[in-house]
């Protein structure tokens, strides 16, 4: 004890350890935002509820994404600034959920969508911070004229700003969360749930079967309820006739087999893999004839040159019916609008072109659909290669085109095989040529189509390339259609997405050799599944969206304060 | 004196000193510290560390720079008055000085000694703590921010120690003014706690006379006319011959005052 009392400092680091122990376990501690399940907050009546968690974390794993890693390169500075921008913001430190909740009257008897945005802060600061930049920038954006009243609802501060001619909005706080709706009475509707009055949104078992599908780690979760979307439908009253010519269109589709939608987004391997599933067991209307399309066999991807930007390849082997069954349906309803219908459509476009859609068009498809996007010396050109049933009708609709315009028609060989040109009224027209049955058409004088010839004459081609089998790798299934694209041009589009938020950003001239981002899709005994890996998927959206909005209030604190 | 006389007297101070010396250097790096702690403790200044890339570590290490030398001229030099304070009071309180004047040295050896090895010890604390805290900087960010390459990062931290340095000549001429001035007060107040009060007051007074040219010495030139959180390494520091001058002469007139009322001190 005496040797302790001659040290004082060994009392003054135990004191020291301590505080640090304390303060480590204080911010150490997860926060609210970190494990969201916003669906608490929500109405078990809910069309549709769209959930971005953490959004701090997600933009740590856009920052370590290989996108960004790249994007950092060429624009060094200016990324770290952008991030640390948002950082700084307010708007990271929170989950957000938005949600339609159905369709309420406006004070004009007009229906509209109400809709609710919920966020869950870090704590309250970070709600202050947030509404400070943000609802003050929204407050300022409907000065004059602007109506402002403050109510207790459910233990929460209710705030109801009207707006004589836009409507208004209200927003409501309790602890770190925050509630902003178009409507008073969503907001309302959502305190109800929180105060236990009402059913939340993760008690609707079809939520909650969409859920399992979604875990902690992923960043966005949206969820549409497609019993609910259709009640919302039938009972949206008809006061001119649209409503009910919509609702008939909706059933007509077979929306309303669709039980429910769901859609993730998560970061993998640097990349971002989103995933659309749709829930309709029993498929109906056009719905049903889309799911009865077969497979893509990915045939026409031989026919792509290695180094194309993008190609897009679908089955049209089922085309014939869902436009047959589209075309019926759409006559349905116009008839009941009283307007012109598809067939008087058909016959317009006859007359324009002369050629009959459906005799010589859609009859003449073969099984398969490519739009490539191609590499040329001097930029790009699109190539569309269609899988012909018939060429023969197909080369008599196009002679039929330029006969009936009028147009002149000039054939070249190339390698053996004729491409034709129809001249065009402004432009060089349309090259076109027929190449193992399949119509290849492009922008005259651009070459595409002799890309196309050189490819299926032995050129090395996207389908057979080890680019594409890599990025398809994880695809399972038998997709009903395929989207690649090499990303070639993906780092400048990032940056005039992202211009514009007090950071200059390259748009032109950045090359990167990103993974290629592929797409597929297919149908399932259960509905449809669509997936995707890209670069960065929505999240540049996203955190382009805040924190332009966000800038954008604390640039006008900033001149205030000036 | 002879040599092994010698070799014992600046053993004797360099062990009885090493471990205050090397708390007074952790204590040197206290901005570090609570930047680490942040960094660890709080998602925000976490975020913005992995948000770091190639092109903001210049400024990243620019801001240490600056930070760390307003740290060390201000609050540094409080420190720097505790860690002078005990040089010879504590000796002449606690009567230890006794073992050492039965040696066979005189009274100004000694304090000649203590002096040398004190001094030595401030100006390297001081002024290496801005070369240390940019390169403890560097390497955090070139570790975990993903953006930042060695490759890309490697002239901006160079850029950096070259210009920090002459940070480093600066603080070590004002810390060995500081040092010697308080390290009069400790051969003339022999409890610690006078001694600290004096030196307090006269670092006020200095700050109250000479604090706005010690900025504009060190600081100020590079953080004016420069963007927000910007700032020009090359102006920084910019090393001028007559304060240094006037700084050392005043240092060394401290020194002699220590000297002068040690060699009149009553000890008993």
């Amino acid at each position: 004890m005496n040797r302790l009392r001659r040290k004082p400092y060994l009392f003054g680091i135990a004191a020291a350890v301590v505080v640090l122990g304390l303060a480590a376990m204080q911010f150490a501690r997860p926060s609210r935002a970190q494990s969201p399940r916003l669906e608490r907050f929500l109405p078990a009546d809910a069309v549709g509820f769209v959930q971005v968690s953490d959004l701090r974390a997600q933009a740590l794993k856009i920052i370590e994404s290989e996108a960004w890693r790249e994007f950092t390169k060429q624009n060094q500075a200016a990324s770290s600034l952008f991030m640390m921008t948002a950082n700084h913001a307010g708007a990271l430190d929170a989950s957000y959920a938005v949600a339609l909740l159905g369709a309420g009257a406006d004070a004009e008897g007009r229906r509209r969508p109400e809709v609710v945005l919920v966020a869950e802060f870090n704590d309250r600061g970070a709600r202050r911070t947030f509404e400070r930049r943000v609802l003050s920038f929204v407050r300022e954006g409907g000065e004059g004229g602007l109506t402002k009243r403050e109510e207790k609802y459910e233990g929460a501060a209710l705030t109801v700003v009207t707006d004589g001619e836009r409507g208004g909005f209200a927003y409501a706080q309790i602890g770190p969360t925050l509630y902003l709706s178009n409507a008073a009475a969503a907001v309302k509707r959502a305190l109800d749930v929180r105060a236990g009055k009402a059913p939340s949104l993760e008690t609707n078992a079809t939520f909650a079967q969409a859920r399992t599908r979604w875990t902690e780690a992923e960043g966005v979760f949206g969820f549409l309820d497609g019993a609910a979307l259709t009640r919302v439908i039938d009972e949206t009253p008809s006061r001119d006739g649209g409503a009910e010519a919509f609702r008939q269109l909706f059933h007509g589709l077979g929306a309303d087999a669709v039980r429910a939608a769901s859609f993730t987004s998560t970061f993998d391997d640097g990349r971002v893999v989103e995933r659309f599933v749709v829930s309709a067991p029993e498929k109906g209307g056009v719905l049903a004839s889309v799911a009865a399309n077969p497979p893509t066999q990915q045939s026409l991807l031989a026919y792509v040159p290695e180094d194309a930007f993008a190609a897009f390849d679908a089955s049209v082997a089922g085309a014939p019916e869902t436009f047959e069954a589209m075309l019926a349906l759409f006559a349905r309803v116009s008839e009941q609008a009283g307007k012109k219908g598809p067939a008087d459509a058909l016959a317009e476009f006859t007359a324009k072109t002369g050629i009959d859609f459906r005799g010589d068009i859609v009859r003449a498809l073969g099984a398969e659909v490519c739009l490539a996007q191609l590499r040329m010396q001097d930029g790009r050109d699109s190539v569309l290669i269609l899988n012909l049933k018939d060429e023969a009708a197909m080369a008599g609709a196009l002679a039929k085109f330029a006969e009936h315009n009028k147009r002149a028609v000039s054939e070249r060989d190339y390698k053996g095989v004729t491409v034709r040109n129809i001249a065009g009224g402004k432009g060089d027209g349309i090259d076109y040529a027929f190449v193992g049955g399949n119509l290849v058409a492009s922008d005259g004088g651009d070459g595409g189509v002799e890309r196309v010839i050189d490819t299926a004459q032995g050129g090395a081609s996207l389908g057979a390339s080890e680019r594409f089998r890599a990025a398809s790798s994880n695809m399972t299934g038998q997709p009903q259609f395929v989207y690649y694209n090499s990303n070639a041009d993906y780092l400048n589009r990032l940056g005039g997405m992202l211009k514009g938020n007090g950071q200059e950003f390259k748009s032109s001239g950045q090359a990167a050799s990103l993974r290629p981002s592929v797409a597929y899709g297919l149908s399932r005994p259960e509905g449809f599944y669509v997936e995707s890996r890209s670069p960065l998927g929505i999240f540049p959206r996203l955190l382009a969206g805040v924190s332009s909005r966000l800038g954008a209030g604390e640039q006008q604190q900033k001149k205030a304060g000036e | 004196m002879n040599r092994e006389i010698l070799k014992a007297m600046f053993w004797k101070e360099w062990r009885e000193t090493r471990w205050k010396w090397l708390a007074f250097a952790f204590a040197f790096h206290l901005p570090l510290l609570f930047v680490g702690l942040s960094v660890a403790l709080r998602d925000e200044w976490r975020f913005d560390l992995l948000a770091m890339s190639d092109g903001v570590t210049a400024m990243a290490l620019g801001f240490a720079v600056v930070v760390q030398s307003i740290f060390l001229i201000t609050a540094g030099l409080f420190l720097l008055a505790f860690f002078a304070v005990g040089s010879v009071g504590a000796e002449l309180e606690n009567q230890s000085i006794f073992f050492l004047l039965e040696r066979p040295v005189r009274r100004w050896q000694v304090l000649l000694f203590k002096y040398g090895v004190g001094a030595v010890q401030a100006t390297t604390c001081v002024g290496l703590s801005i070369l240390s805290t940019v390169t403890v900087v560097y390497v955090v960010m070139a570790a975990a921010a993903t953006n930042v390459t060695l490759a890309g990062s490697r002239e901006a931290f160079s850029y950096a120690l070259m210009n920090g340095a002459r940070g480093t000549v600066w603080t070590a001429f004002i810390a060995l003014v500081v040092y010697s001035a308080t390290f009069l007060f400790s051969v003339l107040f022999e409890k610690w706690w006078i001694a600290v009060i004096a030196g307090g007051i006269s670092i006020a007074g200095m700050f109250y006379y000479f604090g706005a040219m010690l900025f504009e010495w060190i600081i100020n030139r590079a953080t004016r006319n420069t963007g927000d959180d910007e700032v020009n390494l090359d102006l920084y520091g910019q090393l001028d011959p007559v304060p240094m001058l006037l700084m050392l002469a005043a240092s060394a007139a401290l020194y002699l005052a220590a000297q002068y009322a040690f060699a009149r001190k009553e000890m008993r």
